[in-house]
């Protein structure tokens, strides 16, 4: 399903966070990389869409106007997985992902615990299934999360720096599998991601901002331009283009140092 | 893990879902093994006393109360079964209402008596028995009671109507309970502090809290409280076990964090009020039962919530044993019995909190 966002506004108390966010498109089968600076609005942009933070503007998903629903209409739908996802609560991986499940749909027993099976095996988490939560480590702790995400397979999932915490052979395999269901269920993907390298080999599509404004939206060869990085990241950045192969993003000094 | 062999004749490996269900089952049975263990409790509890009976003489009597001798009939069903009742009711209740105060402000500190309730309930209490005065328009026996019931609902409407606010985190919220606390307390101090030597007798003995005036009419009052509320939790259980992954995970899941938090606390506030009216300020169940719960099943409310309930239930039946035999022909308070055995606990539980950071 398509999303598409025009005239998206949202405050935090008096601080406004997104300022007139317009022609933002993420199509399915697609993964669509946000990008931009600490404290540009990434989390906030994709908690707009959520229902979780209230904001004003339009928000269509397959033409159907996602503001005017309810939270739990809109969970229907999509799926929000936040940054920090880390718990206490005494529940086991197996128990965690079918809950996921069961906050969405009501449907056999068996049907649930199978989908949980499918989740958990696609994500390696088979010989986890049993332990609890807080005796899992971030690394696995976030797939545990991007379990709970896919097991309610949503039309737009949303991930929120899915892999902070992962290594890199986990960094690779997660996104990798995200793309590849993306294309198998014509699912919409929304990653607010920092590794511009990451982002130019798995994204279909990046959304550049900027303290809450929009400042690019494209294709990543279109976007990731060095003048463009430098002016989002103040940075200055080497940009290559190997032939059929992921573009590679080499940071080379920041324009502003901190003080002594 | 143990590497398994494999032979000609082994069975398929087990799935996923096979060793979920098999903890289910573990789970279930553990619940299986409390309600049996909290049954036995209540049994003994009724044969204990001034008059001790046998366990058979109990069962017998209250199977077959016809053909038990008169003596017995009265003692069993008029004057032991409505405490012994009593115990397992508002140690059901203050467990349950403890699990879902820890689980709606994400403290594991938080219960009736951490937040404050017990202390309001305290102050309804000595407002009627040191001056006489009403807080509902009722007189006679049931004063006391009706007092101590309308100030912990106060308390805990005070804490809900605080989480109505908008951006109050949950950390406020039991910051306020504990003022909520001190506060009761500083009034209680300045009635006990101009009460007469009958009246401050008389409210010590009711703060320590006490089984023995229990009626059948009391217990029913306290078990329909329970039995409206239990519906409620249990038909919220997703939502309730969701919200213990982090509010924004509960509403991405589609959840009116709010909404629910709301009429979960009104539950809990209706619960712990009716049971400290009831029977005064009995600590540490509404605090220990949920642990014990925890450590035993986890936090799947589908099982977290009837084994809080069974675990609040036997540990206040013990504790009413155990104020009848632990001195003979004396029945100590048994809220001084939660609060020896709870304190310990309770002390390892801040230590053990610090340590694993409850956000």
């Amino acid at each position: 399903m398509s999303l598409q966002i025009e005239r998206l506004d949202c405050s935090l108390g008096k601080h406004r966070v997104l300022h007139d966010l317009s022609g933002l498109t993420a199509r399915p089968g697609e993964i669509t990389a946000l990008i931009g600076p600490n404290g540009a609005g990434k989390s906030t942009l994709l908690k707009a869409i959520a229902g979780i933070e209230s904001a004003s503007g339009h928000i269509l998903l397959a033409g159907e106007r996602l503001d005017s629903l309810s939270l739990e209409q809109r969970s229907r739908r999509l799926y929000y997985l936040p940054q920090d996802t880390s718990t206490q609560a005494a529940l086991s991986v197996f128990e965690a992902v079918l809950l996921a499940r069961r906050t969405q749909v009501a449907e056999p027993a068996a049907t649930a615990l199978s989908a949980v099976e499918r989740a958990l095996k696609s994500l390696e988490l088979e010989p986890l299934a049993e332990r609890e939560l807080v005796a899992l480590s971030g690394g696995q702790r976030q797939r545990v999360a991007i379990a709970q995400a896919i097991v309610r397979r949503p039309a737009l999932l949303m991930l929120d720096e899915p892999t902070s915490a992962l290594d890199l052979h986990h960094q690779l395999q997660v996104l990798d599998y995200l793309q590849r269901l993306a294309r198998r269920e014509a699912m919409t993907v929304i990653l607010a991601i920092h590794d511009l390298n990451l982002a130019a080999r798995f994204a279909d599509r990046l959304w550049v901002i900027k303290a809450g404004r929009q400042v690019a939206s494209g294709t990543p060869g279109e976007v990731l331009t060095p003048a463009r990085l430098r002016a989002v990241y103040a940075i200055d950045a080497h940009v290559e283009w190997p032939p059929d192969a992921p573009p590679r993003i080499t940071p080379l000094s920041a324009l502003r140092s901190l003080g002594a | 893990m143990k590497a398994t062999t494999i032979s000609p004749r082994a069975s398929a490996p087990q799935t996923t879902a096979d060793r979920y269900l098999s903890r289910r089952r573990r789970q279930h049975w553990l619940i299986a093994l409390t309600a049996m263990a909290t049954l036995t409790s209540l049994l003994i509890d009724i044969g204990t006393g001034p008059g001790a009976y046998p366990l058979l003489d109990v069962v017998k009597t209250l199977a077959m109360p016809s053909q038990a001798s008169r003596v017995l009939q009265v003692v069993v069903w008029e004057i032991r079964l409505p405490v012994a009742t009593m115990a397992i009711v508002v140690g059901a209740s203050l467990a349950v209402a403890g699990a879902e105060m820890q689980t709606l402000l994400n403290n594991p500190l938080a219960d009736p008596f951490t937040l404050g309730i017990s202390s309001a309930a305290s102050f309804g209490a000595a407002l009627a028995i040191v001056l006489g005065f009403g807080v509902l328009p009722v007189a006679g026996t049931l004063l006391l009671t009706a007092n101590a019931f309308a100030l912990a609902m106060l308390a805990s409407l005070m804490i809900w109507a605080l989480s109505r606010l908008k951006g109050v985190s949950v950390q406020t919220m039991v910051l306020m309970g504990i003022a909520i606390m001190f506060f009761f307390n500083a009034l209680l101090g300045m009635l006990q502090y101009v009460a007469s030597a009958e009246s401050l007798q008389q409210l010590v003995f009711w703060s320590l809290g006490s089984l023995n005036k229990a009626s059948w009419g009391k217990v029913a009052l306290a078990a329909l409280a329970l039995l409206a509320t239990m519906p409620i939790f249990i038909r919220a259980r997703w939502q309730l076990t969701a919200l213990r992954l982090g509010e924004t995970q509960a509403k991405s899941m589609g959840i009116d964090v709010g909404r629910l938090r709301l009429r979960m606390l009104l539950c809990c506030a209706l619960l712990s009020a009716t049971a400290v009216a009831f029977v005064g300020t009995i600590g540490f169940v509404g605090l220990v039962g949920p642990h014990i719960a925890r450590l035993l099943v986890g936090e799947d409310q589908r099982v977290f919530l009837p084994m809080s309930a069974l675990t609040g239930a036997l540990i206040l039946s013990v504790t009413s044993i155990l104020s009848k035999t632990l001195i003979p022909g004396i029945l100590l308070p048994i809220g001084i019995l939660t609060a020896l055995i709870g304190l310990p606990f309770f002390v390892s539980l801040i230590l053990r909190s610090r340590k694993e950071n409850w956000r």
